[in-house]
């Protein structure tokens, strides 16, 4: 753990976060989700972006749904906007997602964050 | 053991899509659509649960018209109910507003079992399970390659990734499993089922309630079951209780909160200018 966080450390990112805790250690869904949700609510981020693999798969969408949030999953480009490219169908088609949340998803939730969370898949080359 | 399995009905596999006038979506008009293969594993997951220890396999799915084809085929294969929810268009749905949609027709007892796919085939989101799990306030395992029933659970094998091996869990009912597909033979529908299916009861349910919630349930949803008997005399009942109580109460609002398709290109073009 704290030599991965030194590892991040030395790239180009203004601060790094360990979480630590015993009940950690084997992975579940249900644990790393609490833990994330603390973490997140203390530092009430726009966005949170993860690596697209098989275990964010199993708790990300938990993460994101407890603060209402969407999570766009499988992205393979973010253009201006931020407009998130993700494929459909199994690859035949490409669409472009971006967010309606201002003002309408603003009014109805407390939380005045628009916008969604991605899951970020890095196309092949 | 009541399993609700939520299915969803898709373009077929070698389909020519085409992108539609207004980029927010394909032409349908002349598609043909089957149900979204990996259901049919949660499906038949569902179908083996029940004849090795009884009860109750409900088919569950958000849909156009056109989806009552699926449910039927549901239905003929085993399933002893069937639930539509008329939604015309789902594709102005986000991954958070579809889970929410589906909330509202499944309200699990202690014995429930919810069963999905792990990801579709059209959208390929992925989310649909995980996300109704966290609005019930139950647990969930995705990617489930073996389910074995106990008292007051269910202990299941996962592949957490292709190469980290399989992980046991035991989780307590209800709960919700993603399966994986290719776990299991899927069986084809017998003439008698099909027959059965074909003699399903419509019924259009009334709405009730007040304010939003109310507005909203005003989308006439059909419940289909095999054949007149005694087990489905409860129908009428069933279908005016369009809120049920959940594991944790959670606030329904209107769906659609986030995403919408913008533009959508032919992947071939996009790769060939990249």
């Amino acid at each position: 753990m704290a030599s991965l966080a030194a590892e991040a450390a030395q790239k180009n990112v203004a601060k790094v976060y360990a979480v630590d805790h015993a009940l950690l250690t084997q992975y579940t869904a249900d644990g790393l989700t609490t833990a994330l949700e603390q973490l997140v609510k203390s530092m009430n981020p726009s966005y949170v972006v993860f690596p697209h693999t098989y275990e964010v798969r199993d708790f990300a969408p938990k993460l994101a749904t407890r603060f209402k949030q969407v999570l766009v999953s499988d992205v393979i480009a973010i253009h201006a906007g931020p407009v998130f490219v993700r494929q459909l169908f199994q690859g035949k088609l490409n669409a472009d997602f971006k967010s309606r949340a201002r003002g309408r998803f603003s009014c109805r939730s407390r939380r005045a964050r628009s916008g969604g969370w991605a899951g970020i898949r890095l196309g092949a080359g | 053991m009541k399993i609700i399995v939520a299915i969803k009905q898709v373009p077929t596999r070698d389909s020519q899509l085409r992108v539609d006038a207004d980029k927010r979506w394909i032409q349908e008009g002349d598609l043909t659509f089957e149900i979204n293969e990996p259901d049919a594993y949660a499906l038949e997951e569902a179908l083996q649960l029940k004849e090795k220890h009884g009860g109750e396999v409900i088919a569950l799915c958000l849909g156009p018209s056109r989806a009552a084809q699926t449910i039927r085929e549901a239905l003929a294969k085993g399933a002893d109910r069937a639930i539509i929810s008329k939604k015309r268009v789902l594709t102005g749905l986000d991954t958070l507003g579809l889970p929410r949609c589906l909330l509202r027709q499944s309200g699990p007892n202690r014995r429930t079992l919810i069963m999905t796919d792990c990801s579709p085939n059209d959208l390929g989101n992925g989310q649909t399970g995980v996300v109704l799990a966290e609005l019930l306030g139950i647990s969930h395992g995705t990617i489930i390659m073996q389910v074995e029933k106990q008292d007051g659970a269910v202990r299941v094998k996962r592949e957490p990734s292709k190469t980290a091996g399989f992980q046991y869990m035991t989780l307590p009912t209800p709960a919700l499993l993603t399966i994986q597909s290719g776990i299991n033979k899927l069986r084809y529908a017998t003439l008698m089922g099909i027959k059965k299916s074909e003699d399903e009861r419509d019924q259009e349910a009334c709405s009730i309630g007040t304010g939003r919630s109310a507005r909203r349930s005003r989308r006439p949803r059909v419940v289909y079951a095999p054949h007149r008997t005694k087990a489905s005399g409860d129908l009428p009942r069933r279908c005016q209780s369009h809120r049920r109580p959940v594991g944790r109460k959670v606030e329904v609002r209107s769906e659609g909160d986030m995403s919408v398709l913008v533009v959508m290109e032919q992947a071939q073009r996009l790769m060939e200018t990249a």
